[in-house]
């Protein structure tokens, strides 16, 4: 009985103001609608309607309740679209956050506790990438692969590696200079039994606040990548590129590039909110430092 | 870390970045002359004629070779599109960039660091939890999108400012250090026409600088507001108090002095960001930048640009954060121990 109240304190204290909730109700909606997409969107996404072109959402005079948000220039769904940029973002997200953080553990890992030559070479392929503005470095790894939704996930990815590579290495050779390191050590345990089994479970938090951020990123990049016309490629229900295709739009029917563009600030902000407060709860130097 | 080791670090990182810009960029499918001349109508001879004379008939190591050497030397080449020189075209359009990056950095600083202080000492109460809100939203703007939502509602809708461009085209500057801040006032003619010039750059540049500030104000307000917190958290701070100093006087002389150091430091390293920042709002307000310049150049394959573009790039972030470093030695005492 008392455990269970702990635990409901330790997780109230843990859940944050109102923003926080807020924030998580919004990715949970997000990732519902994701996850049954086909189901809650009333139309396919790319199915054009003859007919119903550009016509308005339901707050403004002549719109069709078919379309509760109206539809684009060649008469498809807003709404219906929308919901399906929902998955392809979260995804996509999600596909940039594992593939960078994989990348960037191992490396990061193996710089941290090889140390010497591995280190400083690991280290200045890192600057090399970060000497580079992140955009442009994703634009280069596109053109090269070619425009598409896979491709901008990659370069996505690529970009948001040196950032990971710093944290791990940096993590890692502080936990490397602890003593429960130096006794596994001494127990006779691999250099690769160490890093994997003892200190990187001892650096989780950081890189888990990193993945957290490093997500909203991902899908904020992502979406920049279809804005330019190197990403998701029309008809596909991109946020990004829905946005560039209504670019034209952007006078005579401004809620075509409205909705999209607060779709990705609302998740980024979610996931930013969401990374603040792990970080807050994860990093107790910080939280002393806070209520002190 | 010594000196000679700091500058083998950048020396080693330039050098990949020469890597990178050459090879990567002769991975992308399809080569300049074909995309210059078109896939049809043009003979085999006559592309390989082209290919020959631009160097691209040559091995790739010699290329490569030949670019590095000529860099060395201070020449770039000359661009296949247009036929200019890249170190010339790099100037002019780093002017455009520079231009609008400093004025949006500085944007960035007089709202951002006020807001983290009044913040800081507003701690837990409306107005921190209000601004500290807004700057986590700020921080999260995809910015291609808040660019368009700018222009519609101030250029569009309200007609304040111009949608694109630096400059009205009625206004004759003369390029002569390339920012139009400047330019404006040595143009012939009189006083007068300057000040309507100077008018108008201001004018053109208030929306794209505004919109590339966003981020940038968002992450120095949050970094003044904390670092401010901390150092209002120290002994000496106490001191002062107890001394019976006014508030006033510790926060703007005792405490904002320490506290300013990683914001400067931050300021400092927000170039990439910036620059990334460029590109994106280069595209949405048809500013003639470095961002759109390296873009299109990519988008053509024009080679000599790329690789001396995004050299000339890195050699400007490179150096901004030695800049920095420097800087931050100087100022901050407790750097120096470590060396």
């Amino acid at each position: 009985m008392r455990v269970t109240q702990e635990a409901l304190r330790s997780i109230r204290r843990n859940l944050g103001g109102p923003l926080i909730i807020v924030a998580m109700a919004l990715l949970g909606l997000t990732t519902f609608f994701a996850i049954f997409a086909p189901l809650i969107a009333p139309y396919d996404p790319a199915r054009t309607f003859e007919g119903a072109y550009s016509l308005p959402p339901f707050f403004l005079e002549g719109w069709d309740s078919r379309f509760l948000l109206g539809t684009d220039d060649v008469g498809r769904d807003l709404f219906s679209r929308l919901i399906h940029g929902a998955r392809i973002s979260l995804l996509a997200g999600f596909a940039v956050t594992v593939l960078s953080l994989t990348i960037g553990v191992v490396l990061g890992a193996l710089a941290g506790w090889k140390g010497g030559f591995i280190e400083a070479a690991i280290l200045r392929l890192m600057d090399t990438m970060m000497a580079l503005p992140s955009i442009l470095l994703a634009i280069v790894v596109v053109t090269i692969l070619g425009p598409s939704l896979v491709n901008a996930v990659i370069a996505a990815a690529v970009t948001a590696v040196p950032g990971v590579v710093r944290l791990v290495r940096a993590t890692i050779r502080e936990e490397k200079a602890k003593p429960y390191s130096l006794s596994a050590k001494l127990y006779g345990a691999g250099g690769f039994r160490i890093v994997t089994v003892e200190l990187l479970p001892n650096s989780l938090a950081p890189i888990f606040v990193q993945g957290t951020m490093g997500f909203g990123e991902g899908i904020l990049n992502v979406a920049a990548l279809g804005f330019l016309g190197l990403g998701a490629r029309p008809p596909m229900a991109e946020w990004g590129t829905m946005l560039a295709d209504s670019r034209a739009y952007v006078e005579s029917q401004p809620w075509l590039v409205t909705a999209p563009g607060l779709c990705i600030l609302i998740v980024i902000l979610s996931f930013n909110l969401l990374g603040d407060h792990l970080r807050d709860v994860f990093d107790p130097k910080l939280k002393t430092r806070e209520e002190a | 870390m010594s000196r000679a080791f700091k500058f083998g670090q950048i020396a080693t990182t330039l050098f990949g970045i020469t890597l990178v810009a050459f090879f990567l960029i002769r991975l992308v499918p399809g080569d300049p002359v074909t995309l210059l001349i078109g896939e049809r109508g043009a003979s085999p001879e006559a592309i390989a004629e082209l290919k020959a004379r631009i160097g691209l008939d040559r091995p790739l190591v010699e290329q490569y070779g030949l670019f590095v050497w000529n860099a060395l030397k201070g020449d770039l080449g000359v661009s296949i599109l247009s036929g200019r020189s890249v170190g010339a075209e790099f100037l002019e359009r780093l002017a455009a960039t520079a231009e609008l990056g400093l004025t949006a950095l500085m944007l960035a600083t007089l709202v951002g660091v006020p807001l983290g202080i009044f913040a800081a000492l507003h701690r837990g109460r409306l107005f921190d939890r209000l601004s500290m809100g807004l700057a986590v939203s700020f921080y999260s703007m995809p910015i291609f999108w808040w660019g368009l939502m700018a222009i519609v509602i101030f250029s569009v809708k309200l007609a304040w400012l111009p949608v694109s461009g630096r400059i009205g085209v009625e206004h004759d500057v003369i390029l002569k250090s390339g920012l139009l801040l400047v330019d404006s006032w040595l143009m012939p003619g009189s006083l007068a026409e300057s000040w309507a010039a100077f008018k108008s750059v201001i004018h053109h540049l208030l929306l794209p600088a505004s919109v590339l500030a966003t981020v940038p104000l968002a992450v120095i307000a949050r970094m003044t507001r904390s670092s401010l917190l901390e150092v209002l958290g120290e002994d000496y701070v106490r001191t002062a108090r107890a001394k019976g100093l006014s508030r006033f006087r510790v926060v703007a002389l005792h405490a904002l002095r320490n506290a300013l150091i990683p914001v400067v430091t931050v300021i400092g390293l927000m170039l990439g960001t910036i620059l990334t920042g460029a590109i994106l709002t280069e595209t949405i307000f048809s500013w003639p930048g470095l961002g759109r310049w390296l873009v299109s150049a990519v988008l053509s394959r024009d080679y000599p640009v790329i690789q001396g573009g995004i050299l000339m790039v890195a050699v400007v972030v490179l150096t901004t954060s030695l800049l920095v470093e420097i800087f931050y030695y100087f100022i901050s005492p407790r750097s120096r121990g470590r060396g």
